[in-house]
């Protein structure tokens, strides 16, 4: 099995406010991944939990402070820098808005083609062109779009128009930031559906991002579950749901509302709210709301627990 | 929560384009761009051609003759061809002001907004130095120390007015760059430069034009308050500023002498910025209608 | 629980003058709710749930822009035949309303505590030392931690789930009889969605409020509606008590619906994505506008719009299939 990507103790500090009362804050505090061809990580976590900022490091949009990241055998962020010379088109992103995702002045074939200008100079325009009618093709898209403009299309034929933009380039990896989360639950569902046979077709992998837990576990091989920077669970989709381990998880797991009214009334909230990321609790960042800390949790960052190849935890108390 | 606006046909389109249109302003507009593309054309007399038996004559409906509609001034020359021409004189400074002073502070204020950090700095400083004298008070300085005429004018004005577009422009450029195009753009790998040109300047030209627009009758202004100072446009040039400054002498002798350039310059001015409102109400990306 | 009717919401009809034409947002919407009752809307966009919640309150734009027609009936009374004044009084003191957005919700340059003694201010005339406890009262109602603190605090200093739930403080201050939850709790985290869909169960339980729960999220319905009402395309399609929706629902749309949303826990390779693009509102369909999508239409549906049929208990479905 190939690796796409992978992260290893990936960190990314920021620092606010003005002298004299600068802080810094770590809004990736020690990520490590690594993603198979043609599979599907998940990323789940609520607000503050890193997960934007652990796409953007991924994407090459900014350099992580600590930690290294490789993108198939090569190199292209390490000691807090971001290697020049990163093998572009590689590695390609849907985000979460449609609207802004597209600019309204480009028509469609100037935006699909985008990606091309940069990855394979030399095409000429008809070349552009045929490719990115082949990318529309896969998308379910007609090619006579390709002369329109974005404000004629509705949320789910822009949000297909950018992924189609994501595949022109033949990505190994497609970063999907909270891709579904604006769309209506039935246009979420036929761009689930068309994500997963695209992969199925064409092998791509996929880092899925969001705070639906459904919509991750059902798009993903393996997921890992983020907190406040770290995260605190990885396993396939079938161990996090039916198995899982981290307090963490289970209370996510436990406040997820199903459309089912036994499963959605028994649903039960845990305490308090996420902590300030910038004033974190010592020890394991969750201890304040862990129904299973003991006193060493308050003092002490837990270790990483391996409970199978697939399978492992932050946790000392488990 | 209320629902996007709707498709429509190309034709239906444009008709709601030009609904509302301020159709007196655009056509002083259209009479002004006459004066100056056609100039001598328009004119009925020689405009400075000084005929002293008729000097001061008032205008046509006021008495005077409709072979010298406007009246004359006190040299006896046409009041009415002195406007024509005189509109070629003020259109040079606007045009030249808003090609190099607006479309550099634009760029300016790209690349401020977009690159950020240590550039934008120092760019915006040199702004806020700018905006903090007083216009008319630096454009008299320039003029003065660098001599009077056009060219002259035009760079005053420049330098006064690069910072305003520079600021604003900037203030959009911050807002799309963190758009999820541009952020796509970027992850994509394409270059900081090719980024401002196919994606920023597109989606600020919006703007830039209804400014541009807004600032043409401050600019106009401007320069007939620096020729009523003798700062600008030099005699023997007709310059609606400067017509309106030797004018003043005759207000009781004959009154239409200063007031004609002065409410040509005052129709002109109001036209421009009446359109320019408009046209910031129309100018949206949405009035293409919505999805087919 | 349920006594007798508090809101009755009677061929509400919608139309927005667009630049191309009329959108006809709410096509005739007929809803019911009892006293102390929680009932649940749920829809995608384009279906006319907040337009509707929308008219309810009085707040949609004037015409000719909009033009609403047919009775909103809060306690006999007709809130769309109702003067600006008078609806004046009723909002915030007997309707109140809470919207998705907790930052825009709340004015950044006006401190919190200041923000909720507006309610009491102008609805009670408090001041001085009954309006601060009214205050303090009220954060403590929404189970604001410290709450002291935060009637001190700015608004950009809160949290998402806290500053909604100063949103419910000014919402539930004067204790209205019914309040209008319009996505109130899409933008929050899950776990907060949770303590804070308890909150509004709490206050139904408590003070028999009555609420109007406008979602997208067939989750937040199973867990504290009582009854559920579906809209496509401006209409209300299925209207049933909430567990005969979940356990036996009607509507293909309803079915459907159900069907695309993703589920924890099961082997579905491919979920049931329903075909086909979301409703035109500017030129409606001559039969039912969701027959384009529909897997089993008859040809009744492309002829004539549908009109609700009672079914079973409190169950309506507006389809031609069902009704034969």
């Amino acid at each position: 099995m190939t690796i796409v990507v992978a992260a290893r103790h990936v960190a990314k500090d920021y620092t606010v406010g003005k002298f004299p009362e600068r802080r810094t804050f770590s809004a990736v505090a020690d990520v490590s991944l690594s993603i198979g061809s043609g599979e599907t990580l998940g990323i789940v976590g609520e607000s503050g939990c890193g997960k934007s900022t652990l796409s953007r490091l991924v994407l090459g949009l900014e350099a992580p402070t600590r930690g290294e990241i490789q993108i198939g055998s090569e190199t292209v962020a390490r000691d807090g820098q971001l290697i020049k010379s990163r093998p572009r088109g590689l590695v390609q992103a849907v985000m979460q808005d449609p609207g802004s995702s597209l600019n309204p002045k480009l028509r469609i074939s100037t935006i699909v083609t985008e990606p091309l200008k940069v990855t394979e100079p030399g095409l000429g325009r008809a070349e552009l062109l045929e490719r990115a009618g082949a990318a529309l093709d896969l998308v379910g898209l007609d090619r006579s779009s390709l002369s329109k403009f974005p404000h004629q299309f509705s949320g789910g034929q822009k949000q297909r128009v950018a992924i189609a933009r994501a595949l022109v380039s033949n990505p190994r990896l497609i970063v999907l930031d909270e891709a579904i989360s604006s769309l209506d639950v039935s246009v979420a569902a036929q761009v689930m559906n068309l994500l997963k046979g695209l992969q199925d077709r064409l092998g791509i992998s996929y880092l899925f991002i969001s705070h639906q837990l459904a919509a991750v576990m059902y798009m993903s091989h393996h997921v890992s579950v983020m907190y406040m920077g770290r995260i605190v669970e990885t396993g396939t989709a079938a161990e996090i749901g039916r198995r899982p381990r981290h307090p963490y998880t289970h209370a996510l797991l436990g406040a997820a509302l199903p459309a089912d009214i036994v499963q959605a009334r028994a649903a039960k909230a845990v305490g308090g709210e996420v902590p300030d990321p910038l004033a974190p609790p010592s020890g394991c960042t969750f201890h304040s709301r862990c129904p299973r800390a003991i006193e060493r949790c308050a003092t002490v960052v837990p270790a990483w627990i391996a409970r199978s190849p697939t399978h492992g935890l932050l946790c000392d108390v488990d | 929560m209320i629902p996007a606006t709707v498709a429509t046909s190309a034709p239906k389109r444009r008709a709601r384009m030009l609904a509302g249109a301020p159709i007196i302003s655009l056509s002083i507009i259209a009479i002004f761009l006459a004066m100056v593309v056609l100039g001598q054309a328009m004119t009925l007399h020689a405009p400075n051609q000084i005929n002293l038996a008729l000097k001061l004559h008032p205008p046509a409906l006021l008495g005077g003759s409709w072979e010298y509609p406007l009246g004359t001034d006190w040299l006896g020359r046409d009041l009415y061809s002195r406007i024509v021409v005189g509109a070629r004189a003020s259109f040079v400074v606007v045009v030249g002001v808003l090609l190099v002073g607006g479309l550099g502070g634009a760029a300016l204020g790209v690349i401020s907004g977009y690159v950020g950090g240590t550039t934008d700095a120092l760019i915006m400083r040199c702004a806020d130095a700018t905006l903090a004298f007083p216009i008319i008070l630096l454009a008299v300085l320039i003029t003065v120390t660098m001599g009077p005429g056009t060219a002259n004018l035009i760079i005053a004005l420049c330098l006064v007015l690069w910072a305003r577009f520079a600021r604003i422009v900037r203030g959009q450029v911050l807002v799309i760059r963190e758009q999820n195009f541009v952020v796509l753009a970027r992850s994509s790998g394409v270059s900081g430069v090719t980024i401002m040109l196919r994606h920023v300047v597109p989606n600020v030209v919006n703007t830039l034009i209804v400014v541009m627009t807004l600032q043409i009758g401050w600019i106009i202004i401007v320069e007939a308050s620096l020729s009523f100072l003798g700062a600008g446009i030099p005699p023997p040039t007709p310059a609606w500023g400067s017509m309106a400054a030797r004018g003043r002498d005759f207000l009781t002798t004959g009154w239409w002498v200063p007031a004609v350039p002065c409410l040509s310059i005052a129709l002109v001015c109001l036209s421009f910025n009446i359109v320019g409102d408009w046209l910031r109400d129309r100018l949206d990306p949405s009035l293409r209608g919505g999805p087919d | 629980m349920a006594g007798d009717e508090i809101l009755r919401v009677e061929d509400l009809h919608v139309t927005f003058s667009g630049r191309g034409g009329d959108v006809h947002a709410v096509n005739g919407v007929n809803l019911t709710v009892r006293r102390g009752e929680i009932l649940g809307i749920v829809g995608e966009s384009g279906s006319g749930k907040s337009v509707t919640s929308a008219a309810i309150m009085g707040v949609l734009p004037p015409a000719p822009a909009c033009r609403v027609h047919g009775k909103v009936l809060f306690e006999g009374v007709d809130l769309l035949s109702s003067s600006e004044r008078a609806m004046q009084s009723i909002r915030g003191r007997q309707i109140s309303m809470i919207l998705q957005d907790p930052l825009s919700a709340l004015n950044p340059v006006m401190k919190t505590g200041d923000q909720i003694a507006e309610v009491f201010r102008i609805h009670h005339g408090l001041s001085g030392r009954s309006l601060m406890d009214a205050v303090i009262n009220a954060l403590k109602r929404v189970r604001f931690p410290s709450p002291e603190r935060g009637a001190a605090s700015w608004p950009h200093q809160l949290s998402g789930g806290m500053r909604q739930r100063v949103v419910g403080a000014i919402a539930l201050g004067c204790e209205p009889d019914l309040l209008i939850a319009d996505e109130a709790t899409t933008a929050l985290d899950s776990t907060i969605q949770l303590q804070y869909l308890d909150l509004i169960k709490e206050r139904q339980r408590i003070d028999g409020l009555s609420v109007v729960v406008i979602t997208h999220d067939f989750g937040v319905v199973a867990r504290i509606c009582d009854r559920v009402a579906v809209m496509y395309a401006g209409k209300v399609v299925e209207e049933a008590p909430v567990e005969t929706l979940f356990s036996g629902p009607r509507h293909p749309y309803t079915k459907a619906l159900l069907n695309a949303v993703p589920k924890l826990n099961t082997d579905l390779s491919r979920l049931e994505a329903i075909e086909g693009v979301p409703p035109r509102l500017w030129s409606p369909p001559v039969g039912c506008s969701f027959a384009p999508r529909c897997a089993g239409s008859v040809v009744e549906c492309t002829t004539r719009p549908p009109v609700p049929v009672a079914i079973g208990d409190h169950h309506s479905v507006a389809c031609w299939r069902v009704a034969s």
